[in-house]
């Protein structure tokens, strides 16, 4: 199996108001093309594992902590600087943030245009993003600023600007928070619908287990347990 | 059809995201830019006020000639070499010499009304910046350029004739001279107050020529011509063997101009007399309180010895001359006086004897060296005296003179002796001895530039020459520049600190306010100079449009300012006037410090923990 992640034995400490909070993943891979969910309640840790998987936290320690291309070519994580990390984030991951994470003062048109411009070598082209963003019925918002869009349609151009992007995979952190439960699993479906097209792997952070129940590759949650001092210890396992 | 996303965000990517953002917000932009030019643009206005005002005086200094013209303080010799060195100075625009004060009065008479005033002659030349920076130009020989005083005077204008008298007393007769002079131009107010007619200087050398007693041919002024007249180094007494009566002695040195009497000793005679005398004289040498001695004084000495016996000869000490023969022969001598042998003339009744009785025109009658061989047709006696060298043509009669002595009659002596001190020239029509003109008595003189005038007064004043100038002027106002130009700092100092901190203030919380989408921007992966750029370029773009509003506004009230003060406005000169330079210096010393802050809230904000920055962000 191809895989995007590669994890073992990773772990991270944090405190929290004077109590530490360590989350350990003792294994755990994301293939290549696969829907991957996190769900679990406030707290238990999903936000710092996609902080660790989108570079942007450094894990305490790690035995593996890889991120394979869709050439091949593996990234090992640990150790690398702040100029690499985001080189790497440019190139191979893409985010679609609980609101959106848009530019405010950018068109969709040209939100979607800054993937273009982050990765001018492997982004879609200007007709594959067309089509794009008719499948996902946002071609008549091109022009209108994100503050002028509601919730599902701004949560669409976030998922074309990732998808334009063409990394390895997406990473969304409550893509679905801030809207209704139909709109929700439309954009759900139509993010899947897009990545799988493009090969593109999604973790998928919810705490809305409902909307990636039986429709997720694989499902992971927390085992959340806290010490007589108030430390918090947080475990990542598959559940599905 | 092609949509909008087929476009690109590149060149440029940055600068176009930083752009969107304050396009995005532009009333909070224009809010910051104009927070910028409200503080810039006073200062503008500020600044070019002082610079106008200053440049408008300094213009003005420079514009007008008056305040680059230099006059002696003192009377003195100015004497022609003089002008020829100072006219050779580089910072020297124009140099007239001017005659006495008091001979440079005229009457004037408008030659069509009769109306008469009193005018002040003053020599002009090329070069005068009065005449031509007022609105004239140089007169021409029997012209003249007038005051707007001495025209309003005279009632006369451009293409008017004017005619000037000057008066003299010549033995109890008045004497007048006049001359008609076209009015060439007449100088604006600007020029003075004084009634001056300007003319060239040899107009205002005749009037004073005149007025000495000498005629002016040029004009038809009748008078005197300026003869030389011989000057002696002292007396020779010479006795028989019964010698000087000491009252005598006495009388010879009391109010007679001469001071020291010395008696020659036998072996000196010859050689300070220039020629032997009788075996038994005894020879005394009289010496005068000053360098030179006059007929006059002769005429007293006579007085005071009539009844000694003793004879009275002037005496010359060193004229060294060169003798040049028709043959191509040149001889060095030394010239000594040999009274006329004329009839009745007892002091030359032992000297060698040498006529007088010639016209002026004839050949110098003369005795050389070499045992008296009379020279030839063409032989000449040359001089090196002041202002160069007196030819006189001679004539060789038989006589033995001291070695290496020519002797020529006494008067033509006393005229070579004066030529050592004065320039004597003959003139070669009638054959006469004139001096010529020893100098003038003061100058007009003009500076290139203002900024020149004081190192000339230093230089002349060097020189002895204390000056009437326009420095303190020319000071008054570079102190005043230099004070408004402090004045001016501080409030700028004051102003461009008040916009940095608007300035730093505005991009500070610009940054502060796009720290979440600053952070979305290095989640996709901005390098940190990259997103560093995005405020930098938001302080750039703030700052020139705020620096362009300024100048707008400064460009407005200059404008209105023009308009106010248009009457006391010259033509072409501006109440404002905002050089470009410290402009520019403030343009980009603004930049700098928006990048500065710009900077510094970027760097704040990398240094914030991006995961935090996130979650704040979607909160």
């Amino acid at each position: 199996m191809k895989w995007v992640y590669q994890l073992k034995n990773v772990t991270i400490e944090r405190s929290k108001g004077g109590a530490s909070f360590r989350l350990s993943i003792p294994d755990f891979q994301i293939p290549r093309g696969s829907f991957t969910a996190i769900v679990g309640q406030s707290g238990c840790g999903k936000s710092t594992l996609l902080d660790i998987l989108g570079l942007v936290l450094p894990p305490t320690s790690a035995d593996t902590f890889n991120l394979i291309s869709r050439h091949g070519e593996s990234f090992e994580i640990s150790g690398k600087g702040a100029k690499e990390l985001a080189q790497i984030r440019r190139q191979h991951l893409g985010y679609i943030l609980q609101s959106g994470g848009l530019m405010p003062f950018l068109s969709v048109a040209r939100n979607i245009l800054l993937a273009r411009m982050l990765t001018p070598a492997t982004a879609m082209n200007a007709d594959a993003t067309e089509e794009l963003v008719f499948r996902l019925g946002i071609e008549d918002q091109l022009d209108k600023k994100p503050s002028q869009l509601s919730g599902g349609q701004r949560q669409r151009a976030a998922i074309a600007r990732a998808v334009a992007q063409n990394p390895e995979i997406i990473l969304a952190d409550e893509p679905t928070g801030s809207v209704d439960k139909y709109t929700a699993a439309k954009i759900r479906d139509l993010l899947l619908g897009c990545t799988r097209q493009q090969d593109i792997a999604v973790l998928i952070v919810t705490h809305d287990e409902s909307l990636v129940q039986g429709i997720a590759d694989a499902t992971y949650s927390f085992e959340l347990s806290q010490k007589s001092d108030g430390d918090l210890r947080s475990v990542l396992k598959q559940i599905a | 059809m092609k949509s909008s996303l087929h476009g690109s965000l590149r060149p440029l990517p940055i600068l176009r995201l930083a752009l969107a953002d304050l396009r995005d917000e532009w009333l909070l932009s224009l809010c910051i830019a104009l927070a910028i030019a409200a503080v810039l643009a006073p200062l503008m206005i500020l600044f070019g006020l002082k610079s106008g005002a200053v440049e408008i005086l300094r213009h003005r200094l420079v514009e007008d000639p008056r305040n680059r013209e230099i006059r002696p303080k003192i009377t003195r010799t100015f004497d022609v070499s003089w002008f020829q060195d100072i006219r050779h100075r580089p910072d020297v625009a124009f140099v007239t010499p001017l005659t006495r004060g008091i001979s440079s009065t005229v009457d004037a008479v408008n030659g069509a009304t009769g109306a008469t005033g009193q005018l002040d002659l003053s020599p002009t030349g090329r070069g005068d910046a009065l005449i031509t920076e007022n609105g004239a130009a140089i007169p021409k020989e029997n012209e003249c350029v007038l005051t707007a005083a001495a025209a309003d005077e005279l009632g006369v204008k451009k293409g008017d004739t004017v005619e000037i008298r000057t008066n003299r007393r010549v033995q109890k007769e008045f004497q007048t001279a006049s001359l008609k002079l076209k009015v060439a131009g007449i100088l604006d107010l600007r020029a003075g107050g004084a009634k001056i007619a300007y003319v060239l200087l040899p107009v205002v050398e005749a009037v004073e020529q005149y007025l000495d007693g000498q005629s002016v041919p040029e004009y038809g002024w009748t008078g005197t011509r300026p003869f030389a007249h011989p000057e002696f180094d002292g007396a020779l007494l010479v006795a028989g063997s019964e010698g000087l009566d000491p009252a005598y002695e006495r009388k010879a040195v009391t109010n007679t101009g001469f001071v020291r009497l010395e008696k020659l000793a036998a072996s000196k005679i010859e050689n300070v007399v220039g020629f032997k005398v009788g075996d038994t004289d005894q020879v005394w040498l009289l010496r005068p309180a000053g360098s030179t001695v006059r007929p006059e004084n002769f005429d007293a000495l006579k007085e005071k010895l009539r009844g000694s016996g003793v004879r009275i000869l002037p005496w010359v000490d060193t004229v060294s001359v060169k003798i040049f023969s028709s043959d191509g022969h040149v001889f060095p001598a030394n010239i000594k006086g040999v009274p006329a042998a004329d009839a009745g003339n007892e002091a030359a009744a032992f000297a060698p004897k040498i006529p007088d009785a010639r016209k002026p025109i004839d050949p110098l009658p003369v005795i050389f060296p070499g045992k008296g061989t009379p020279a030839n047709e063409g032989d000449s006696i040359v001089l090196t005296g002041v202002g160069g060298p007196l030819t006189v043509p001679v004539k060789g009669i038989s006589g033995i003179p001291a070695e290496g002595t020519v002797l020529v009659p006494s008067d033509s002596a006393g005229i070579f002796r004066q030529a050592l001190s004065r320039q004597v020239e003959r003139d070669p029509t009638t054959g006469e001895f004139l001096v010529v003109r020893r100098g003038y008595s003061g100058f007009r003189l003009f500076a290139k530039t203002i900024d020149q005038v004081d190192d000339l007064r230093r230089f002349l004043e060097s020189e002895e020459i204390p000056v009437f100038h326009e420095g303190e002027r020319i000071n008054d106002v570079q102190t005043l520049d230099r004070q408004l130009s402090r004045f001016f700092w501080f409030i700028a100092g004051v102003g461009i600190a008040g916009a940095v901190a608007t300035l730093a203030a505005s991009l500070y919380a610009s940054a502060e306010r796009k720290s979440y989408e600053l952070a979305v921007l290095r989640l996709l992966g901005l390098r940190r100079r990259e997103i560093i750029q995005f405020p930098a370029w938001q302080g750039v773009l703030l700052t020139t449009i705020g620096f362009a509003m300024a100048l707008g506004i400064y460009a407005i009230a200059s404008s209105v300012l023009g308009q106010v003060f248009q009457d006391q406005l010259h033509a072409g000169e501006h109440l404002t006037y905002l050089p470009s330079g410290p402009v520019a210096a403030i343009f980009f010393l603004l930049l700098a410090l928006a990048l500065l802050s710009s900077l510094l809230a970027s760097l704040r904000i990398m240094h914030t923990d991006l995961s935090e920055a996130l979650r704040e962000g979607s909160a």
